[in-house]
């Protein structure tokens, strides 16, 4: 997914994630799932047993 | 437009990725980090090891500190750490869940009001931090030098590879533990370094009053890391007016000039006569309302008035923009001080003099 900020730092968050029309849990077209429930995203993580990637902005 | 880094796409992939905009229902003790940042990054075990944190920048540039490269390596390092953490975590000693509400003051202020936001910004929690220590009597302006920047024991890392060391001011801390350029910081304390965040997460839990800090570090050429120590003194938090000035919550701190607006750009210092390498005010706001009305009622009636220029306060007109003067105020000046303001006001030059509320 393309982003529209130029600043290659925030590009590389991936798509929409740092775009205000982010508004809930959704798959880019690269494959990432971001999650904005941080409590789900914890369980998920424990059940998948992968790291977590918090991203405060 | 711009496509997205492949390599970031590949390791987030290994990630349950999560994006944070409000801090209302955060576990304030368990991800921390310096909450005044633009944007900051934690990588994390759901389990609540943070393994590292990725964020920081300087007083004028809010992603100077930031680099993908950077970024994609403490990602790909993180997967093994993580591998490793998962065949045998540490006992963790559960720490009590808090967010910005069991924060007393703020949860007061907040119940006043007729609704509860919609969004509570990061740096809202600094800035609820520090009022409610002061509402508290616990506040001692020692507690405002937070998350040090690495020039505060003497080393500047390099922005792309952040563990290794591009300079280390001579006579500094860092340089009588014999930190060499192009060394590799690998720990420093309990901590594994690899980002800048990650040091400033090591000195942030070291006491103002100082305290030694243990170093591993790796020096081209040799087989094995070396290890040193930092002998950090009391005070080592400090720093200077400017390095601090992008703080939100410098607003809190008093005195304060009680007044503000914009720094005038050269083209408007020089029609106005001006020495454009100097500071110059112009006056948009004075603050005699709110929480801290007294000091801008004090500079109205010694004759302050919207407009006017100031070009000079306590003496000091070489502040580089207008968060400078305002922190500098706050950090270098007491109650009870007099300061003498110069100003212009239509063309013709003035001299006030306020006390500090």
């Amino acid at each position: 997914m393309a982003v529209s900020n130029p600043n290659p730092l925030l590009a590389a968050f991936v798509g929409a994630v740092l775009t205000p029309t982010f508004s809930a849990a959704q798959e880019s077209t690269d494959g990432i799932r971001w999650m904005t429930d941080l409590p789900a995203a914890e369980a998920a993580a424990a059940k998948s047993k992968k790291p977590m990637l918090l991203v405060f902005r | 437009m711009v496509r997205p880094n492949a390599d970031f796409v590949a390791v987030a992939k290994k990630f349950v990725c999560v994006r944070i905009v409000d801090m209302q229902a955060v576990d304030i003790n368990r991800y921390r980090f310096d909450f005044d940042l633009t944007l900051a990054v934690l990588l994390a075990n759901a389990d609540g090891t943070i393994y590292h944190r990725y964020g920081g920048r300087t007083h004028d540039d809010p992603l100077a500190w930031m680099s993908r490269k950077t970024l994609i390596r403490v990602m790909r390092a993180t997967v093994h750490e993580h591998a490793l953490h998962e065949k045998s975590p540490n006992d963790k000693k559960a720490v009590p869940r808090r967010t910005v509400y069991d924060i007393e003051t703020f949860r007061k202020r907040m119940d006043r009001k007729p609704k509860r936001p919609s969004c509570i910004h990061c740096h809202t929690i600094h800035e609820a931090q520090v009022r409610d220590r002061m509402a508290s009597g616990l506040f001692s302006k020692d507690s405002i030098w937070i998350w040090p920047a690495p020039a505060r024991v003497g080393l500047t890392l390099d922005v792309s590879d952040q563990a290794l060391i591009r300079t280390v001011i001579k006579g500094s801390v860092a340089a009588k533990a014999g930190l060499k350029q192009g060394d590799r910081l690998v720990k420093v304390g309990w901590q594994k370094i690899l980002t800048i965040h990650d040091l400033q997460w090591v000195l942030q839990q070291t006491p103002f009053t100082g305290g030694e800090l243990g170093v591993l570090y790796l020096r081209a050429g040799d087989p094995e890391p070396r290890s040193t120590t930092l002998a950090l003194t009391k005070g080592f938090k400090r720093t200077d007016p400017l390095t601090y000035s992008w703080r939100p919550y410098k607003w809190a701190l008093r005195p304060a000039p009680g007044f503000g607006g914009p720094a005038l750009a050269t083209a408007q210092k020089k029609a106005l006569d001006l020495d454009p390498k100097k500071f110059a005010l112009r006056v948009q706001y004075i603050v005699d309302w709110g929480d801290f009305p007294q000091q801008g009622r004090e500079n109205r009636r010694k004759g302050l008035r919207k407009g006017d220029v100031v070009i000079s306060y306590a003496g000091k007109d070489d502040f580089a923009t207008a968060p400078h003067f305002h922190s500098w105020t706050r950090l270098t000046k007491k109650r009870g001080d007099s300061v003498k303001i110069v100003l212009l006001r239509a063309g013709r030059r003035r001299e006030i003099e306020v006390t500090l509320k």
